[in-house]
């Protein structure tokens, strides 16, 4: 018969759920102490996890609330007509604001000397008088 | 966004955010904290929805976004450092309803302190599995560990505790 000593690391690990080895399950079965004091670490150690649980029983003093922007209709429709109005104005003011860009032509130049070299028939005819 | 993906969103963060919270919490050790980075991980998670692949691990996808987050302010958050030093030592409000709980204050307060004295890694995982709706495989998924080794921690952990509190 095994001393009881022996088999006293055997107690916590079958107490914490570890399948007793052949040797210890047979000394189980003998001895009235040991099969106590492995009821008594079971039931201590069912203790431990039921603190435990409630321990870790905390809650949230609110629910979580999802802080995302759902797309609305109505929403869609303002930013967008913000965005058309926005870019006429700046569409205005680019055409009003810029000047004439240097190298581009703005009037072209024309001598007036092809015009007024030109015969009209309003000429004084000399041969009439 | 449309309307319909967005009470899809709604609908999946009330599911999932005492998950969250508490995972948080789990870290942070304090629920203003938690509370902050609850809010945070749905507000990530809303801008990179687009990269989870899968929708049906959306819970361990925000999870794991909550601890790395939690973790995150841990790191930078002197004042949530020394918080989290003070609760070994102070018993917050919440401490009333667990000893009302476990009908034993004393107890209450034995294994809480019991815990804080764990490895980081089997306190994690302690915590963790204390939560409800989680179960190894999520742990697993939430500590990016296998989850043969969450069930090595919980193991190894529990019998600490069972050690510590024996005594």
């Amino acid at each position: 018969m095994t001393n009881c000593r022996e088999h006293d690391a055997a107690l916590d690990d079958v107490a914490a759920g570890a399948a007793a080895n052949i040797d210890f399950a047979t000394h189980l079965r003998t001895c009235a102490g040991c099969a106590a004091e492995l009821e008594r670490r079971r039931a201590l150690l069912a203790r431990i996890d039921e603190v435990t649980r409630a321990l870790m029983n905390v809650s949230l003093s609110a629910d979580i609330v999802v802080h995302v922007d759902r797309p609305q209709p109505w929403r869609i429709a303002v930013v967008g007509a913000v965005l058309a109005a926005a870019l006429v104005v700046l569409f205005v003011a680019g055409h009003v604001l810029r000047g004439p860009v240097s190298g581009q032509t703005v009037v072209t130049w024309q001598s007036p000397t092809a015009d007024l070299l030109r015969p009209t028939e309003s000429v004084l005819d000399t041969r009439a008088l | 966004m449309k309307t319909d993906e967005h009470a899809d969103f709604e609908h999946r963060v009330q599911e999932n955010q005492r998950t969250v919270y508490r995972i948080a919490y789990s870290v942070l050790r304090n629920q203003e904290d938690a509370e902050d980075v609850t809010q945070e991980t749905f507000l990530r998670a809303h801008e990179k929805l687009a990269a989870l692949r899968d929708p049906a691990r959306f819970r361990t996808w925000v999870a794991q976004i909550g601890r790395r987050l939690a973790l995150n302010r841990l790191r930078t958050n002197a004042r949530a450092r020394r918080r989290e030093q003070a609760a070994t030592s102070s018993v917050e409000p919440q401490a009333i309803d667990i000893a009302g709980i476990a009908e034993d204050r004393v107890f209450a307060e034995r294994v809480r302190s019991a815990i804080d004295r764990l490895p980081g890694k089997l306190r994690e995982v302690v915590m963790l599995s204390a939560i409800e709706d989680l179960d190894h495989a999520d742990i697993a998924r939430v500590l990016q560990i296998p989850e043969g080794t969450v069930r090595s921690r919980l193991h190894l952990a529990r019998k600490q505790l069972l050690r510590t509190l024996d005594q």
